[in-house]
C-alpha cells in the first residue's frame, strides 16, 4: 500500500511527514513500516508517530532538506513490508467498584449493568494511535460506541496511577498519578511507564491492546509479582 | 566532591541538553530552557557541550563548594559573589573548597546557567541528568542537597565564546503545519500584534496575550515539540517549552526557530515581543 505523503520541514532539525488525516489502521501500519525503514537506513534520526503523521528528528540541523526528502521518498517507495512487527498486549484490569469510582454513574447514564460495561470494555481489541500527554499515556482507538461518555465536568485533582477511564470515544490508562477528567471504571496493576524498564514503556504506537478482567486478589497478586520482578507481560506478535 | 545547596533559590534544577529518543513514549525532551547559554557556560570550562549545569531562575541559590574547582556562568545576568567578593559573569572562575557562591541582583534575563568543571554528576535517568517531573524522582533542587562533582578538575583552556545576540523585540517563527487553516484575520493578528508573556509561564509552556479570534478547527492529536505554538479553541496562544508534552490536540500555528526558543527562555511575565515570519519551508508532495 502506498499513500500520497506530504513532507514538511517542521523546524531546523525535523521533518513532518503526513498521511491522509484519518484514524485508520492501514495508515498506521504504513507509517510504522516507513518508520522501520527509516530506522534501518537513516542514521542518527529518531521518530514519533501520532495518528496520521510521523515526525523525524535529527540531533543537528538538516543541511540539505531537498536531498533528505529525495532520500526519504526513495525509501518510502522501496520499503519492504514485513520488517515491521506489532504486538498484541493483554492488560489486566480490576473492575472492582473500589477502583471504578464512576462505574455507577456511567452504568446509569448508559443504561448498562456493570457486567455489560465490563463485557463491552474487554471484548474489543484496541489500537494504540499515539502515546503522549503524559509519559506512557496511550491514545486508544476502538471503544464500543455504547461506552461513549463525556468526561467529568469537574476534573479530579488526583487520579491514581493505573486508573482506567473513559472520555468521549476514548479509553485509556493513567500511567502515573495526575489530575484528570476521565470517568474511572477500573485499575490496572501494570506500570505503563517506568524509567527502570527498558524501554520505559512496553507499548509502541501501532500495537494492539486487550483488557481482561481480574478480581481484587489477582490485582494484589500481580502487584506483588511486578514488585518482585517476576511478572510476565502477556505480549505476543500481532499480524495485521 | 560536591556542591552543598545551602539555599535552593526560587527554582533551581540540574539540566543538560535533555533526553533524545524517548519522545515516542511520551517523554518530553526537557533540558536547559536556554540551550545556547548552557553550551556557552560549558564551553568556558572546556566541558562537553551537553554536561549538566544548574539552571537558576529569577532568585539564585546559596551554594557551598566542597572541593577546589572552576565555575562559569552564562545566560541571565546576575550579580555574583564568591565569599561576598564580586566575580565576573561569563568567565571561568577558580573556586576553593568551602567558598560560598551567592547570587545578587538580576540585571537581564531570568535563567542563568552555572557550569562546574566536568559537569554536575547527579545520576542519569533515561540517558540524561535533566530533572523532569514524572521521570526523575525529584524535579528541582532543595535546601541541603549535595550535588556530586568529578574528583579531579583541570585548569580550563581559555575558550572564546560568542556573545549572545541581543533580543531585538522579535521572535522568529516558521508557519506551523496548521497555519494555513487559520482565517485571514488570525494570520494578520499573528503578523502584526504585539504579544506579551502572561503570568502562566514555566518550563512546560508560556501562554501569551492577547488572544487571537476563537476557532473551531478540529485537530487530531498530533506531534509537538519545544517552540510549537498552539492555538486553543478560545484563541489563546501557547508556546510549548522544553518540558512540554510530546503530543497536543490544538492546531500548531507557528514553530519558533531554535534561537528564538532560547530567547523565550529568558523572558519574564509581561515581556513584549512580535513574531517575525521566516520564509516558509518547502512543502513537497
Amino acid at each position: 500500500m502506498s499513500y500520497q505523503l506530504i513532507y514538511r520541514q517542521y523546524n531546523e532539525r525535523s521533518v513532518l511527514i503526513q498521511w491522509p488525516h484519518l484514524i485508520d489502521q492501514a495508515i498506521l501500519k504504513d507509517i510504522n513500516e516507513f518508520k522501520k525503514a527509516i530506522e534501518l537506513h537513516v542514521p542518527k534520526s529518531y521518530s514519533v508517530i501520532s495518528y496520521s503523521e510521523l515526525l523525524l528528528e535529527f540531533p543537528s540541523y538538516i543541511e540539505d532538506y531537498s536531498e533528505l526528502v529525495k532520500e526519504l521518498k526513495k525509501l518510502y517507495q522501496n520499503k519492504e513490508e514485513g520488517n515491521y512487527k506489532s504486538s498484541l498486549i493483554r492488560i489486566p484490569v480490576c473492575y472492582d467498584p473500589l477502583f471504578g469510582v464512576d462505574q455507577e454513574q456511567l452504568c446509569d447514564d448508559l443504561k448498562l449493568s456493570l457486567e455489560e460495561l465490563v463485557e463491552l470494555h474487554t471484548k474489543n481489541t484496541y489500537t494504540v494511535f499515539a502515546i503522549g500527554f503524559l509519559p506512557g499515556f496511550m491514545y486508544l482507538g476502538g471503544l464500543d460506541k455504547r461506552l461513549y461518555h463525556p468526561r467529568l465536568i469537574h476534573p479530579r485533582e488526583k487520579v491514581p496511577k493505573g486508573s482506567v477511564g473513559i472520555a468521549g470515544m476514548q479509553t485509556g490508562i493513567y500511567p502515573g498519578e495526575s489530575p484528570g477528567g476521565w470517568q474511572l471504571i477500573g485499575r490496572s496493576p501494570l506500570d505503563l511507564f517506568k524509567v527502570e524498564n527498558h524501554p520505559p514503556c512496553f507499548v509502541s504506537v501501532g500495537d494492539k491492546i486487550q483488557f481482561y478482567p481480574i478480581n481484587m486478589d489477582e490485582y494484589q497478586l500481580i502487584s506483588i509479582q511486578i514488585e518482585t520482578k517476576i511478572y510476565q507481560l502477556d505480549k505476543t506478535p500481532y499480524v495485521y | 566532591m560536591s556542591i552543598k545547596v545551602i539555599k535552593s533559590g526560587m527554582y533551581t534544577s540540574v539540566q543538560d541538553l535533555g533526553r533524545i529518543g524517548y519522545s515516542e513514549y511520551g517523554v518530553p525532551k526537557g533540558g536547559a530552557m536556554d540551550q545556547m547559554a548552557l553550551k556557552t557556560a560549558n564551553s568556558l570550562l572546556g566541558n562537553q557541550l551537553d554536561d549538566a549545569c544548574l539552571e537558576i531562575t529569577m532568585m539564585g541559590p546559596v551554594l557551598q563548594f566542597q572541593a577546589d574547582t572552576y565555575i562559569a556562568t552564562a545566560g541571565a545576568e546576575f550579580e555574583l559573589f564568591l565569599d561576598d567578593e564580586p566575580i565576573p559573569f561569563r568567565e571561568a572562575v577558580f573556586v576553593k573548597s568551602n567558598q560560598v557562591l551567592k547570587f545578587g541582583k538580576l540585571k537581564k534575563g531570568i535563567r542563568i546557567y552555572l557550569a562546574v568543571c566536568g559537569g554536575i554528576q547527579t545520576p542519569k535517568v533515561l540517558e540524561s541528568r535533566s530533572l523532569l517531573k514524572r521521570v526523575t524522582s525529584y524535579y528541582k533542587i532543595e535546601d541541603g542537597m549535595e550535588l556530586p562533582l568529578l574528583d579531579k578538575c583541570m585548569k580550563p583552556q581559555v575558550f572564546a565564546v560568542p556573545k549572545p545576540k541581543d533580543f531585538n523585540g522579535f521572535l522568529e517563527a516558521y508557519p506551523g503545519p496548521e497555519f494555513e487553516s487559520l482565517s485571514d484575520s488570525q494570520k494578520e493578528q499573528l503578523h502584526k500584534n504585539e504579544f506579551k508573556v502572561s503570568h502562566l509561564n514555566d518550563r512546560m509552556a508560556y501562554q501569551i496575550e492577547p488572544n487571537l479570534d476563537p476557532h473551531q478547527i478540529d485537530q487530531l492529536t498530533s506531534v509537538v515539540m519545544a517552540g510549537s505554538v498552539q492555538l486553543t479553541p478560545k484563541g489563546s496562544l501557547i508556546i510549548l517549552m522544553r518540558d512540554g508534552q510530546t503530543t497536543g490536540g490544538y492546531p500548531r500555528v507557528l514553530q519558533l526557530s531554535e534561537e528564538s526558543i532560547d530567547l523565550v527562555a529568558q523572558m519574564a511575565t509581561a515581556s513584549k515581543f512580535k513574531f517575525r515570519f521566516l520564509t516558509k519551508f518547502k512543502e513537497t508532495l
